[in-house]
């Protein structure tokens, strides 16, 4: 059988589906929790229209959690999709390639020094993890970079792991010296807890992911280019340095918003732009909007989970999402070979 | 009239120098071929051309504008560069890789214009792929893969074409297939053509001009037939050559040869 391509019109059609099955699943996750409303009464208190407990729980407490559940999950997405691409690799993510643990060094050596309590301004985490992953993106650079040959994708990621297990063996270094109510903070921020679900902190990530997300939107032109190769984006007129760093940045950027409010989502980054590519295949003016439609639906989904069924303690949503992702991701490293 | 000319040109990976104050003048409106032995630096010469590569000394002139004067959006719309097997991101279709190729002609977000859709459709149908538009590059065999990537090329719109070795792993009819192709390319629609071969048959019966390399240096260049003769064979590749003029063509083709004693 002959196999045509995906088509503007289908693929349009599955981005408006995964966006109204990411509206369904917020008002779903609206809904539930330990005090279970009606999705009626979610749509009441949306309408302005519910009791002021309702309120309390709907506005307070539960969307704060959705809404950045959502917007890690896009930055994760987003940021995931540009790796892959630049670097023409599957394999590539913020988590494989050690941004995210460079970012959480920074993270960690913050609350080390200045304990939880100094994270008065929403400000500064976010700064910091995006210190830490431009860190993290420069070593890389530095450590696979060969003049005059083009960086080898195995190599990169190589790279990636080795160093990512160099962050996190300094940032597990850093924890065992902490006290009490750090060390807690710590071991639930690495397993990604969403633990700034508080619209102070959202009102600094929202405009953040907004920016970077129209900015890698707005390029996505230059990365269907780049996509195809160094050397034939060239021979387009790409100016590829420039458009590689801007890019560059902007997936730093987006990966470190996500890590530094909601944690270290390991595997969101890479497999979101992957079914992304399966749904709408790979011009990336549909793939963007599917990886970040993915990755947002697979963090709601998991924090969902972990509200409604109670497994007793209070579980963080990274490692739901990583029992989840791990047979996805073995499956993908199967099929590699 | 030279469509590309360089002069003095130095390009080194890392340290060692592979081409040293080349001066290459390569006539408008003809296919010409750079042949050469592996690693004399043909490809590297053609690259360093294409502003791929970042020569160390030297100027390249296109069209007798200094190259890097333009803005590389600007050298796009005049001249195309196909690397050597380049690859497709799987899913990709046919119409859509084409249709990049209108990207030098772009602004901001890139909206196919009207006019862009005609001239992808005008690309399509030289290189017979019409009927492939909707099909994902990587299910196609290897001759329409090249064919779909000259068509991109073509869909640049530029006077001039470089390729890098456009023949590599196709078999005898789909290399054939490619070389006619570009050929009627140069004849019908006038774009220049600069290909590195390695085929020195297919060189002699395809192009109106040939440049022999050997270490980096040009040891001759002319027509066909001033370029393929057993003095040159010899000092390019070694090789002690017999020419015969083939009777279907009536380019010189060399029937036999062996390594020099």
């Amino acid at each position: 059988m002959k196999k045509t391509g995906y088509t503007i019109g289908k693929s349009l059609g599955i981005i408006i589906l995964l966006s109204t099955l990411m509206f369904l699943l917020a008002v779903i996750s609206m809904a539930s929790g330990k005090m279970n409303l009606s999705p009626m009464e979610v749509l009441n208190v949306l309408m302005a229209k519910g009791t002021l407990q309702q309120n309390l729980i709907v506005f307070e407490f539960r969307l704060p959690r959705i809404v950045l559940s959502i917007l890690v999950g896009i930055g994760m997405g987003v940021s995931g999709c540009i790796m892959q691409s630049l670097l023409k690799n599957d394999m590539a993510s913020p988590g494989t390639l050690g941004i995210s643990s460079g970012s959480g060094l920074f993270v960690m050596l913050y609350i080390a020094i200045f304990s939880t309590k100094a994270i008065y301004s929403p400000y500064i985490l976010p700064m910091l993890a995006f210190a830490g992953g431009i860190m993290a993106a420069f070593v890389i650079f530095l450590l696979s970079y060969r003049r005059g040959k083009e960086i080898s994708p195995t190599g990169l990621i190589l790279t990636g792991v080795a160093t990512s297990s160099g962050y996190g063996a300094l940032s597990l270094m850093i924890t065992l010296r902490l006290n009490k109510t750090q060390y807690d903070f710590a071991q639930r921020w690495q397993a990604g807890s969403l633990w700034g679900d508080e619209w102070r902190y959202i009102m600094v990530l929202l405009p953040w992911v907004l920016f970077f997300c129209l900015y890698a939107f707005y390029k996505s032109r230059m990365l269907n280019t780049l996509h195809l190769g160094n050397q034939t984006a060239t021979g387009l007129g790409v100016a590829v340095k420039r458009e590689f760093i801007g890019l560059t940045l902007a997936s730093v950027a987006l990966s470190s918003g996500s890590v530094a409010l909601g944690g270290n989502f390991f595997f969101v980054g890479m497999i979101s732009p992957h079914l992304g590519r399966k749904l709408v295949g790979p011009n990336h003016k549909l793939l963007l909007p599917a990886s970040a439609l993915v990755g947002a639906l697979v963090v709601l989904v998991a924090d969902t989970i972990i509200r409604t069924v109670s497994l007793g303690a209070d579980i963080p949503t990274g490692i739901i999402i990583t029992i989840l992702s791990t047979p996805y991701f073995l499956y993908l490293l199967a099929k590699s070979n | 009239m030279n469509s590309i000319a360089t002069e003095g040109l130095d390009i080194a990976y890392d340290e060692a120098l592979i081409v040293q104050a080349l001066d290459m003048h390569i006539p408008q409106g003809k296919v010409t071929a750079i042949i050469g032995p592996n690693g004399c630096g043909k490809s590297t010469i053609l690259k360093a051309v294409g502003r791929i590569l970042k020569p160390q000394k030297g100027m390249v002139y296109l069209s007798g504008e200094d190259i890097r004067k333009l803005s590389t959006k600007e050298v796009a719309q005049k001249m195309a560069i196909l690397p050597q097997t380049p690859t497709a991101p799987s899913g990709l279709t046919v119409g859509e890789l084409v249709a990049y190729g209108r990207f030098p002609h772009q602004r901001g977000f890139g909206k196919l214009t009207f006019e862009d859709k005609k001239i992808v459709k005008w690309a399509l149908d030289v290189t017979r792929l019409g009927e492939f538009e909707c099909r994902e590059v990587d299910t196609l065999s290897g001759g329409q893969r090249q064919r779909v990537w000259i068509a991109m090329a073509l869909a640049q719109q530029t006077d001039l074409i470089l390729l890098d070795e456009p023949t590599t792993y196709l078999d005898l009819a789909h290399q054939l297939e490619v070389l006619e192709l570009l050929y009627n390319l140069n004849r019908n629609q006038g774009c220049t053509i600069i290909m590195v071969l390695h085929d020195l048959n297919l060189a002699a019966r395809f192009s109106d001009y040939i440049i022999a390399i050997r270490g980096g240096d040009i040891i001759s260049q002319g027509t066909p037939e001033q370029v393929m003769t057993s003095s040159v064979l010899k000092s390019a590749f070694n090789i002690d050559a017999e020419i015969v003029k083939e009777p279907r063509t009536g380019r010189p083709v060399c029937i036999t040869y062996d390594l020099m004693k």
